[in-house]
């Protein structure tokens, strides 16, 4: 069965996260997706390499795809990419702002040799505004989007910490141009008409934080509007970092109540988490735990008003002591029983060998050609008339640089000599022999 | 402009978050989409009410939409349903596991009276294997993934504490389902086939992690299995949930360890700042912005072995430099050192103080919607630009029962009609009389 995207032509010129990850989700819809690198590859080969440019993320972040070395600093180098530009219907790139125009890669270029193709960039903040010029990492616009703020991870210094379990910023703006890239697809489908899509990693992450980022002038006077007060008097008093997460966090609000029931506990063998979103899912936890005389749920309780802390705190801590004196095992049973939301908290070092990913597929094995056998998350959705996954590793650097410069019309002869130039293929010691 | 999903038709059963946010997805994309709501409403309208039935949260996640209430166990009411999908191009639904087949609106179901329509599903686990029946929320992805765990956050308590600066799993399952939805309308217009799409929080929650997932036998050697030996060391013993995370901790922390020295947060004489280097030129504009002279640290150069003795002594010398440098002056004047020199660094701010920052403002993220109930309010708006289809928030979201005559009608109720069905009960919400 071929992918909903089969016979779409993609080339990429990305880096670490936001723009790989764009490539593997269209590749997993059977897009046939090319990686262009400079000579010195993605600088994610290098981190915490395990073989001379071959890192685990690089593999994670990069599979599916062919890769291809291209010195985009050399016009010869760039004559070659624009050549190649006629026989792909997509292109992708998270460079610096200002870079594709310097290498003749900016969408006005590639549209005058291919006027229907679909270009994706992302960039950190965007190409307008105060700080359009800058470099963007996920970690940085983490903590300009608000999430380390919101995270209230503080480190054992004071210092802030973000979000470590993922680069949540990258990969929604990875997902995000995946998405404008299928809508696009359509959009050509039924017009005939290319365009250009721009997201930035900014958006991505206030776009996980929509329900807090934005403003609702009738609710943000009860709840808003005091916590930008005491943030703001307490930036003026001079208060640390770890003071104003602290006041944050401790601070009077409606979600009090709703936390004991949507949050972690310790068991007698590790943790467990309960999820309840409903009084319905709180009311099937009651009846596990047989709680007895809860009254948040009940309609006259006022979750700020004065004594609603410490009923809250008295049911929080009979939950604690219950949960403590039971296994994982035993309390996830009796939770499942009664239809409860609730998880055990996972290593993500043993999700490889969870029973239920292995039953869904979630990580199908792949054979890398340097490095032998491995296990990949696979495609984000399942589709029942159109294929998603991969079969296909990362690339090692320069794998198919040949290959494609000969399927897009190269000849040998063109091939070797710019392969002499240094024009295309790596630097360093692959390029000695 | 159009958008790119100009003219098509969107009918969603959803709740929460996950299915929801899709909506407001393919919505900025321009396509028409109708939120069915049972006479109790979405849970979410619940979570944060500040008027009765309506939510910061709800009014975020269903901007744009109309809505409709629908009695689903009621076979008039799933009559409504059954009519109206033979016109629709697109069904969401994100209820429990087996409700869709309950209340007779499963794929199997609807597709007889559209043989074209796609078909999104979305559920906690997906929909085979020992935990798909099982209840699910973000937050139980979060600690079933591997998410809360990688996220290394402790409670007061001891106990695992979630990532709350967003909902990871629900937004990524939400960019995922509108990827696929997508892509499926471009094989639909290919093919003329429609198709069931699965997705699950499962899958998205271990996508976000999957630079770090994968098992990768040759460099899992080295890395990954002394951690799972030590997990279960400590398992075996009866260890805390912070023993386990300290297990988990001390290897990636001597390899990780001179990496987020300079892709992490520091303090400052008047609040805290966030580096996020990911390359070896990043981390060469930091040294040179902060002063340090070559030799100061030698975590990059090419002998540096991050698993040799005495490594941790040496980052830890250097990241106690870094701290003071950066605590004799403010955020401010850091922040333009580091811009000089085109390092990536970023204040660390508010998620609620967004709205006002001139970055934000300048690319337009924030959009202004009038609700027909609560008045003007300020969201974020789509994620990404469309340079020939650009996506826009279509309205604000509709108050319970907002828009069911209107939608009836247009889908060829006669007044009477409409009138009958209320009357029953079929639609809309139970009269007080």
């Amino acid at each position: 069965m071929p992918g909903p995207l089969d016979g779409i032509k993609v080339l990429e010129l990305t880096q670490i996260i936001a723009g790989p990850y764009c490539g593997v989700a269209l590749a997993d819809l059977g897009a046939d997706v090319v990686k262009l690198e400079s000579p010195i590859g993605d600088a994610s080969r290098k981190i915490a390499q395990f073989a001379p440019g071959e890192s685990k993320a690089f593999h994670g972040l990069n599979r599916g795809k062919r890769g291809l070395v291209i010195d985009l600093s050399t016009s010869q180098g760039q004559a070659v990419a624009h050549r190649l530009i006629p026989g792909f219907d997509v292109f992708l790139t998270n460079v610096r702002p200002g870079v594709a125009e310097r290498i003749g890669m900016d969408y006005d270029t590639l549209s005058r040799i291919r006027s229907d193709i679909i270009y994706f960039d992302v960039t950190g903040f965007g190409d307008r505004g105060p700080s359009a010029h800058r470099a963007g990492s996920d970690a940085m616009v983490q903590a300009y989007s608000g999430l380390v703020g919101g995270d209230l991870k503080v480190g054992p210094n004071g210092a802030p910490e973000a979000i470590t379990a993922t680069a949540p910023s990258d990969y929604i703006a990875a997902l995000g141009g995946a998405m404008g890239v299928c809508a696009a697809l359509f959009h050509r489908e039924r017009t005939g008409e290319g365009q250009r899509i721009s997201g930035t990693l900014l958006g991505a992450g206030l776009a996980l934080q929509a329900p807090w980022a934005g403003d609702v002038p009738v609710s943000d006077a009860i709840l808003i509007e005091p916590l930008r007060q005491m943030m703001s008097e307490m930036r003026e008093s001079g208060a640390t970092y770890a003071e104003m997460i602290e006041a944050r966090r401790s601070r009077p609000n409606q979600g009090k109540a709703f936390r004991i029931y949507y949050s972690g506990y310790p068991v007698k063998d590790g943790a467990i988490i309960l999820g309840a979103l409903t009084p319905q899912n709180r009311d099937q936890i009651r009846t596990a735990l047989n709680i007895t005389d809860d009254p948040t749920d009940s309609p006259d309780f006022n979750a700020i008003g004065p004594d609603a802390d410490a009923i809250v705190a008295r049911v929080e801590e009979q939950i604690r002591t219950k949960l403590a004196g039971a296994t994982m095992a035993e309390w996830i049973a009796r939770l499942d029983a009664v239809g409860a939301p609730a998880s055990p908290v996972n290593w993500l070092e043993d999700i490889p060998d969870d029973p239920q990913v292995v039953a869904m597929n979630l990580m199908p094995e792949i054979e890398h050609p340097l490095t032998g056998p491995e296990r990949q998350v696979g495609p984000l959705v399942t589709m029942s008339r159109t294929e998603t996954g991969t079969s296909r590793a990362a690339p090692p650097l320069d794998a198919d640089t040949d290959e494609i410069l000969r399927e897009h019309g190269f000849s040998n002869d063109e091939i070797a000599n710019l392969r002499a130039a240094g024009a295309i293929g790596p630097t360093g010691p692959a390029a000695d022999g | 402009m159009p958008g790119a999903l100009d003219g098509i038709k969107v009918l969603e059963v959803t709740q929460i978050i996950a299915g929801p946010m899709c909506g407001v997805m393919l919505s900025d994309m321009g396509a028409d989409v109708i939120k069915i709501e049972s006479a109790a409403g979405d849970g979410m309208r619940l979570l944060g009410q500040f008027v009765p039935g309506e939510s910061k949260g709800f009014h975020v996640f269903n901007r744009g939409k109309r809505g409709m209430v629908l009695n689903l166990q009621d076979p008039e009411g799933l009559a409504v349903v059954h009519r109206l999908i033979g016109e629709m191009d697109v069904f969401l639904i994100n209820a429990r596991p087996g409700v869709p087949d309950r209340l007779g609106i499963d794929y199997e179901s609807l597709r007889q009276h559209n043989p074209t329509l796609i078909y999104l599903e979305n559920t906690a686990y997906g929909p085979t294997g020992p935990s798909a029946h099982r209840a699910g929320a973000d937050i139980i992805a979060q600690a079933y993934s591997g998410l809360m765990a990688g996220d290394e956050k402790v409670d007061e308590h001891g106990g695992p504490d979630l990532i709350t600066a967003t909902t990871p799993a629900d937004f990524v399952a939400a960019f995922t389902s509108t990827i696929a939805i997508c892509a499926a309308l471009f094989h639909r217009e290919r093919t003329g086939e429609g198709q069931k799409i699965d997705t699950s929080l499962l899958a998205g929650a271990l996508v976000l992690q999957n630079a770090f997932t994968s098992r990768l036998p040759v460099s899992d050697a080295i890395m990954l299995d002394p951690i799972l030996n030590g997990l279960a060391a400590v398992r075996e013993r009866g260890g805390s949930y912070r023993e386990l995370l300290g297990a988990r901790g001390g290897l990636r922390a001597l390899v990780g360890g001179a990496f987020f020295l300079y892709y992490g947060g520091y303090q400052t004489s008047d609040g805290a700042i966030m580096l996020g280097c990911v390359t070896p030129p990043n981390r060469n504009q930091v040294r040179q912005a902060l002063g340090l002279q070559p030799g100061d640290d030698p975590t990059d150069d090419g002998d540096f072995n991050a698993l040799a003795e005495g490594s941790e002594e040496i980052v830890a010398r250097v990241r106690a430099q870094i701290s003071e440098r950066f605590a004799s002056d403010t955020t401010e004047n850091w922040i333009a050192k580091l811009d000089a020199a085109g390092a990536p660094a970023s204040q660390v701010n508010i998620p609620e103080e967004m709205i006002d920052d001139p970055q934000v403002q300048a690319l337009g993220i924030m959009v202004d919607l009038e609700h027909p109930l609560t008045g003007p309010e300020r969201m974020v708006g789509p994620p990404f630009n469309m340079s020939a289809t650009p996506p826009q928030a279509e309205g604000a979201s509709p108050p319970l029962d907002g828009d069911t005559d209107e939608v009836l009608i247009e889908y060829g109720y006669s007044a009477e009609e409409v009138a009958a069905l209320r009357s029953s009960g079929a639609v809309g919400l139970p009269s007080d009389g």
